[in-house]
C-alpha cells in the first residue's frame, strides 16, 4: 500500500513539478533519506521484536563523535572506526540489558539510556557540542560524496537494506525476531532464545546507528550532539510505522520500510522544491502518520494492543 | 606690604617643597587620596560577591563561550560564579531560576528561552533586591541590564552584502535562506531584516526559505535539493554558522564551491573561521560571543558598584558584529579548547 502511494506520488510530482524528474534531483532525494533509512532498518528490527530503541540517535552521534575526536587526535582511521563501532555496541548492550534484564518497558528504558549516554559522553570524552571531521579523514570523507556521479549514502542504504532483509528472512536468528515479536511468551515456552534475540536486536540497532552516524558526519562535516534532543528519532519511527511494521510487533518487512522511507523523502523533497513553510511540513507529516495509524487500527481491529511500549 | 612679601616667599618655599612630595604621591598614594581608594572600593563592591548564571544550555558553542569568558573574568576578580544548566528545557530553567533566587545571589544573569517564561521570576528577583541581567533576548520584564545582539540588523547587514554580490544583474540574483527553528526569535528577526532588504531589491529572488531547525544535516539536505532546482544559485544565507556548515558541504558536493556564495551569521567558534579559510564559507558575520562574555562581565561590575535599587534603571549593552572574510580575521574567532599545537 505504501509502495503504491510512493509510486503514485512520484508520478504525480514528475508530471507537475519542474525539474523533479531529473537524475540530479533523484540523487539529492535519495541522499537526503539515507540517514533516516539506515536508522529505520535497525529500528524496524527492534520494533518487529516488540521492542523500541529511542536512544538510536544518541548512539549515532556519540559513537561517530568519538570517531571524529580520535581522528583529530591522530588515531589511524581503521582503529578509530573499530573504537566507534565498539562504543556503539557497548551502548546497544546497555540498552538490551536495561530493556530485558531489568524488565523496564523498552520505551522508558531507552529514553533513560539516551539521556544517560549523552550526559556521560558530554562530561567525559565529548565536552564540545559539535565535533568536526578533520580535513584529512581519508575515505571516510568520501562516504558523503559521490562515486562516478552516484551519491554514496544511498548505496550504503541499499546495501544495509539487502543485508537486513536477508538476515530477517534467510537466517534462523532473524526468523526468531519476528516469532518473538508475535508472541514472546509462546516463543519462550516453545524454547526460542527470546532473551538472546532481544540482545541481537539492540546490537544491530546500535550498529545501524553507527553507520548512519558516519554518513551524517561525512555529509555535513560535523557531529552536533544537540541533535540528540531533536525530533529525528520520531522521523525514524514515522518511517517504520508507515512502512507497516506494527508497534505490536511481529509484522512488517524491509520492503515496506524502504517504500515508506522513499515516500517520506518524496514528501520532503517536494515541499522543499515548492518552498512550503515548516508549519505546513509538520502538518503534512503529522497527518500522514495519523492516517496510516488509523488505517492500521481499522484493518487490524480485534488484535492484541502493543505490549511493552 | 612686608607681610605680603613674606607670604609670597613662604608660598614659593612650600611650592618647591611640595614638588618632590607630589612625585612621591604618584608612587605610593597617601591615605585619603582618591586614587588610593580605587582598588579597595572596587574589591569591597565586587570581591566575594556571588553571581548566578542560568543560560538556556551549556551545550552550544555560544553557551560555552559566554560561560568560559565570564568564569575567567570572575575568577580574577574574586567573584563566586554559580552556573545552572537547564539543558534547553524551559521548565527546568524556570525551576533553576526560582531555586537560584531563593539562594539570594548578588546578581542574577539569565538567557531567556522566550519572552514570557521568566517574566515573573525576574520581577520577583528584583523585588527581593537582586539585580538581574538578561542576555541575547529580553523578556517581557525589563531588568537592570540587557546584553544582546540586534538580530534584525544582522539579517539586514548580510542581505545588503548579498545584494552587492548578487544584485543588479551581476548574477542570477537567486538567493536561498536557511532558517533556524521557524519560531525562534533569533531566526525570525534575522529573516525580517533580510527580507526587508531583499524585498526592496527587484534583482534579487529568494527561491527558497526553509527552516532547518539549527540542524546541519537538514541544512545539507535542503541545500542539495535547492541546488538541483537552481544550479545558478548565487548565494545561500544560513542563520547560524554550525548549521550552515551542512549547506556548505552540499555546495561543495555539488561542485559549486566558490560559485555559490555561502553566508552565515555566527557566534564566533573557531570552526566557522576555519570554514571561511577553507573556502567553504564565502564570509560570516560574527557577533562574537567572547566579546559578549566581556560585556556581560562589565554589566555585572556596573550593577555591583552603582548600588541602584534593582529595577530602577535599564542599561543596554548592544553587541557589535564583525565580518570574517579570511585568515586576516582569525582573531575574531574563539578557541573553546585551545589545541596544544596551534
Amino acid at each position: 500500500m505504501v509502495a503504491l502511494a510512493a509510486a503514485a506520488g512520484a508520478l504525480a510530482l514528475a508530471l507537475t513539478l519542474d525539474r523533479f524528474a531529473t537524475a540530479g534531483n533523484l540523487f539529492a532525494l535519495l541522499r537526503s533519506i539515507s540517514v533516516v533509512g539506515i536508522l529505520a532498518l535497525g529500528m524496524a528490527l527492534v520494533v518487529m521484536g516488540r521492542n523500541i530503541d529511542l536512544s538510536q540517535v544518541a548512539v549515532a552521534l556519540i559513537s561517530t563523535g568519538a570517531v571524529a575526536k580520535m581522528l583529530a587526535a591522530g588515531v589511524p582511521l581503521p582503529v578509530a572506526l573499530l573504537g566507534g563501532a565498539g562504543l556503539a555496541l557497548a551502548m546497544g548492550a546497555v540498552n538490551a540489558g536495561a530493556a530485558t534484564l531489568a524488565g523496564i518497558p523498552p520505551l522508558f528504558a531507552t529514553l533513560a539510556t539516551a539521556m544517560l549516554f549523552v550526559g556521560l559522553a558530554r562530561s567525559s570524552i565529548l565536552p564540545g557540542a559539535s565535533i568536526h571531521l578533520p580535513a584529512d579523514a581519508g575515505w571516510l570523507a568520501g562516504l558523503g560524496g559521490s562515486l562516478g556521479g552516484v551519491p554514496v549514502p544511498p548505496l550504503v542504504l541499499a546495501a544495509c537494506a539487502v543485508l537486513t532483509h536477508l538476515f530477517l528472512e534467510r537466517t534462523v536468528p532473524g526468523r526468531f525476531v519476528r516469532a518473538a515479536g508475535i508472541n514472546p511468551r509462546t516463543a519462550a515456552v516453545v524454547g526460542l532464545p527470546v532473551l538472546r534475540t532481544a540482545w541481537l536486536q539492540y546490537l544491530v540497532s546500535a550498529l545501524a546507528a553507527f553507520v548512519a552516524g558516519l554518513i551524517m558526519l561525512s555529509s555535513s562535516g560535523l557531529v552536533d550532539l544537540q541533535l540528540a534532543n531533536s525530533t529525528l528519532i520520531f522521523d525514524v519511527l514515522l518511517v517504520v510505522v508507515l512502512g507497516g511494521v506494527g508497534l505490536s510487533g511481529g509484522r512488517g518487512g524491509i520492503f515496506g520500510v524502504m517504500a515508506a522511507t522513499i515516500l517520506v523523502g518524496l514528501m520532503m523533497n517536494a515541499m522543499t522544491i515548492l518552498d512550503v513553510g515548516s508549519q505546513m511540513q509538520s502538518i503534512a507529516k503529522g497527518l500522514a502518520l495519523l492516517l496510516v495509524l488509523l488505517a492500521d487500527g481499522v484493518l487490524r481491529r480485534g488484535e492484541a494492543p502493543a505490549a511493552g511500549i | 606690604m612686608r607681610r605680603t612679601a613674606r607670604a609670597l616667599a613662604l608660598l614659593g618655599l612650600t611650592a618647591s617643597a611640595l614638588q618632590p612630595a607630589g612625585q612621591a604621591l604618584a608612587q605610593a598614594p597617601a591615605p585619603g587620596d582618591p586614587r588610593a581608594q580605587l582598588r579597595p572600593a572596587f574589591d569591597r563592591a565586587v570581591k566575594g560577591k556571588t553571581v548566578a548564571w542560568v543560560p538556556l544550555t551549556l551545550s552550544t558553542t555560544i553557551g560555552m563561550i559566554w560561560t568560559k569568558v565570564m568564569r575567567d573574568n570572575f575568577e580574577r576578580y574574586g567573584v563566586n560564579f554559580v552556573v545552572r544548566d537547564p539543558n534547553f528545557s524551559p521548565d527546568a530553567q524556570l525551576q533553576a531560576v526560582n531555586a537560584v533566587i531563593n539562594e539570594r545571589p548578588d546578581v542574577l544573569i539569565v538567557q531567556n528561552a522566550n519572552v514570557s517564561v521568566l517574566a515573573r521570576p525576574l520581577k520577583r528577583a528584583m523585588e527581593a533586591g537582586i539585580p538581574v541581567i538578561q542576555v541575547n533576548m529580553m523578556s517581557n520584564t525589563a531588568t537592570d541590564a540587557y546584553v544582546g545582539v540586534d538580530n534584525v540588523d544582522l539579517g539586514r547587514k548580510v542581505a545588503q552584502d548579498i545584494v552587492r554580490q548578487c544584485g543588479g544583474g551581476r548574477s542570477s540574483g537567486k538567493v536561498a535562506l536557511v532558517q533556524g527553528e521557524a519560531t525562534a526569535a533569533a531566526s525570525l528577526e534575522q529573516l525580517q531584516g533580510a527580507m526587508e532588504v531583499f524585498e526592496g531589491e527587484p534583482s534579487i529572488k529568494v527561491v527558497s526559505s526553509q527552516a532547518a531547525n539549527w540542524d546541519s544535516n537538514r541544512a545539507n539536505a535542503i541545500t542539495a535539493t535547492v541546488l538541483q532546482q537552481h544550479p545558478d544559485l548565487c548565494a545561500t544565507y544560513g542563520f547560524w554558522g554550525t548549521m550552515q556548515q551542512g549547506a556548505a558541504q552540499a555546495v561543495k558536493a555539488a561542485g559549486l564551491q566558490g560559485k555559490v556564495k555561502v553566508y552565515a551569521t555566527t557566534d564566533g567558534p573557531r570552526a566557522d573561521c576555519d570554514a571561511v579559510e577553507q573556502g567553504l564559507f564565502h564570509k560570516v558575520l560574527s557577533y562574537r560571543s567572547d566579546v559578549q562574555g566581556g560585556q556581560i562581565t562589565d554589566a555585572v561590575l556596573t550593577v555591583l558598584q552603582n548600588g541602584a535599587k534593582p529595577g530602577t534603571k535599564q542599561l543596554v549593552y548592544l553587541s557589535n558584529s564583525y565580518w570574517v572574510e579570511g585568515r586576516k580575521d582569525r582573531a575574531s574567532c574563539f578557541d573553546l579548547d585551545p589545541p596544544a599545537d596551534r
